[in-house]
């Protein structure tokens, strides 16, 4: 696989660029102007159901997100593994199969280490 | 684990459930009305907007006796009589209303007015496509009252001009009445009547 | 490659890409008007025959929008997300063949995919589809909202449980396949048989397909897992702080990843563009069944939203992590057995 059947790609990512700029663009051209913006002030306020915002939006967040963000790096190397072997695993044979339950075996350990550590309890 | 397992199933089975009652109604016939088209047919009694009547004579049922007025609990109803004079006999009693106005943006539609009435001059009719762009236009005259309900365009709108002629109150005002009519007549220019204008911090 | 081929990719590229603007222009209407028939409504029948024309008239609608931002947003990533959104979900086009054949179009012959048949297609297009978790974070963070940051995080999270799951559920069809390449893979199941037939992936790895579907919902931010909007809770969620036609570009690049899955699901479990019993068909047969069978997928994604309500967010990371992971595991095992032993190996 040479570079060049990249070239295909690429146009297509160009086209795939120009079609929002170019709808975004559209809302800059036709968009309706503020009529009055000296009373700009209170509409441009973070949606609050008309309840003061108080503190601004960017705030501490629950643990469990960034918990799951580290459990979803460790599973998803685990399927940058399981693809190339998965792609070979006709031609490894019986081979292929144990190595491939020795590696989901080890990643069971820590997937029942994980659980019952409650990392994957959400709260 | 295994707690968790039979979860996956009963949910399993419960959407299934959930699918096929959705799968149902997407083969049922849909029960859209398709509305300016069709117009759902009312009851015979359903109260809609009111009506005034004529004696087979052509005079006025009304009287201006201002009992609907009275009965009214949304207080929309606004009655000012005048004297019949021999040249000038709008009606069958001794007065009749010089202006009759009913504030359809207020009526609640209860009825009161048609059971007041001891004339039978005011009824409720079948009509309910009442809406309209303009507050000023929900205040029904007499002689919209009198008439037939109009016509309705594509949205139920009433095919009408938007300026509504005012009723013309100098032609044979009783002396007693002109004091009230001008001192209303001035407090509805300035209030109900005038655009609103916004107050706004201008450039 | 000479000047003129570049240029030709990209006139095809720009074709197509509108041609798939279209159809999402579309989805919005038959999304609306079959939702409508699932609540014995009619929906949008007003504008043009049976209403075809109401997504111009909301897209006219929508460039008439101003172009609003809110106070004390990050004006340059609250501008990028929605671009960068829509740029990722039509990204994965990129590499969607929608026939078995090369298209000859005025002698000049270029793959009926999308852009290129890549060898590593599937990964560019999980790839791509991932990267437009940035857009829906980038969205959610600049808009300096509650809301939307709440939104943005919960989005996230959901897609990175659900895309484990799903490359998982892929991971049979890669096994029996043995390559990347999204054309190969469409007529992989050839190589497989049962008793003669050949049939498609969804019936070697059906708990696959199952596990596909769930998490391709998930994936594509759709009802009952639609928590980056969540309207109830979280009002609009990571597009809380959007309107016009930057609202636009995320609606649309939702639907651009629901209809880029839906093919995907196709060309790996329903056999692509194949037709059983019609071993060779022409070019513009397989264009309709590759389009048949992703209406069907369609169909089903918006009878679910029509039916199922939305899961508590709790229950859907534990559904995630606990349910669809083990199982997406053991058909993967499974198929490995399979796949190592060759069994059915035609």
């Amino acid at each position: 696989m040479t570079l060049e059947s990249w070239i295909p790609i690429g146009m297509f990512l160009l086209v795939a660029m120009m079609i929002p700029t170019g709808l975004i663009g559209l809302g800059f051209a036709f968009g309706a102007r503020n009529s009055r913006p000296d009373i700009g002030g209170n509409r441009g306020f973070a949606f609050e159901s008309g309840v003061s915002t108080g503190h601004a939006g960017r705030q501490r967040n629950p643990i469990d997100f960034y918990l799951t963000a580290m459990l979803f790096i460790i599973f998803d190397i685990e399927m940058v593994f399981m693809i190339p072997l998965g792609l070979v695993i006709q031609d490894l044979g019986t081979y292929g199969f144990i190595e491939l339950l020795v590696f989901v075996g080890i990643l069971a350990v820590g997937y029942a280490y994980v659980w019952g550590r409650g990392a994957l309890e959400w709260e | 684990m295994s707690n968790n397992f039979t979860g996956v199933f009963r949910g399993t089975k419960n959407t299934g459930v959930g699918l096929a009652t959705t799968l149902r109604a997407f083969l049922g016939r849909n029960i859209t009305e398709q509305y300016p088209e069709y117009k759902h047919p009312v009851m015979p009694r359903f109260r809609g907007r009111h009506k005034l009547h004529r004696h087979a004579n052509g005079l006025e049922k009304c009287v201006g006796c201002s009992l609907c007025a009275a009965a009214c609990p949304a207080d929309c109803i606004r009655v000012v009589a005048a004297e019949n004079t021999d040249d000038n006999r709008v009606s069958a009693g001794e007065r009749f209303a010089q202006v009759y106005e009913i504030n359809m943006s207020r009526c609640i539609f209860c009825g009161y007015c048609e059971m007041a009435c001891p004339f039978d001059a005011i009824t409720l009719g079948n009509d309910w496509e009442l809406a309209d762009l303009n507050r000023d236009q929900m205040i029904y005259t007499k002689n919209m009252l009198l008439a037939d309900p109009p016509t309705k365009d594509n949205y139920g709108m009433n095919r009408r001009a938007v300026t509504r002629p005012e009723p013309d109150l100098d032609s044979s005002l009783p002396v007693w009445l002109e004091e009230t009519v001008s001192r209303e007549r001035a407090e509805r220019s300035s209030t109900d009547l005038a655009p609103t204008k916004r107050q706004g911090r201008g450039k | 490659m000479p000047i003129w081929e570049i240029l030709a990719l990209f006139v095809k590229g720009f074709v197509i890409a509108n041609l798939i603007m279209v159809v999402f222009a579309l989805m919005t209407w038959v999304e609306r008007r079959l939702l409508s028939f699932f609540q014995y409504r009619l929906g949008p029948n007003r504008v043009g025959p049976f209403g075809l024309l109401q997504p111009i008239a909301d897209l006219l609608k929508l460039i008439n929008k101003e172009n609003f931002k809110p106070n004390a947003v990050s004006a340059v990533l609250h501008l990028a997300a929605p671009i960068a959104t829509l740029f990722f979900a039509l990204a994965v086009f990129a590499v969607i063949p929608f026939g078995n054949e090369d298209w000859n179009l005025f002698g000049w012959v270029t793959p009926s995919s999308m852009a290129a048949d890549l060898d590593v297609g599937v990964l560019f297009a999980i790839a791509m589809s991932g990267l437009g978790g940035y857009g829906v974070i980038v969205g959610g963070w600049a808009s300096n909202s509650k809301y939307a940051l709440l939104g943005a995080l919960r989005a996230c999270a959901q897609l990175i449980s659900y895309e484990i799951t799903l490359t998982l559920a892929m991971m049979p069809v890669l096994l029996m396949t043995g390559t990347l390449s999204m054309s190969k893979i469409a007529e992989g199941h050839l190589d497989w048989s049962i008793g003669g037939w050949h049939p498609w992936f969804i019936v070697w790895a059906p708990l696959g397909f199952v596990l596909f579907l769930i998490a391709a919902l998930a994936e594509a931010n759709r009802a009952p897992f639609d928590h980056s909007e969540a309207e109830q809770e979280l009002v609009g969620g990571f597009h809380t702080e959007y309107g016009g036609l930057r609202y636009a570009a995320f609606a649309n690049a939702e639907y651009l990843h629901l209809l880029a899955i839906c093919a995907i699901g196709v060309t790996f479990f329903l056999g692509g563009t194949s037709i059983p019993g019609l071993p060779d068909a022409n070019a513009w047969l397989d264009l309709l069944s590759f389009t048949v069978k992703m209406a069907f997928f369609v169909f089903v994604f918006i009878w679910i939203r029509a039916t199922v309500p939305r899961l508590r967010y709790d229950r859907l990371m534990r559904m995630g992590w606990k349910a669809l992971l083990p199982l997406a595991t053991a058909q993967f095992l499974i198929t490995a057995l399979i796949a190592s032993q060759g069994w059915g190996r035609a």
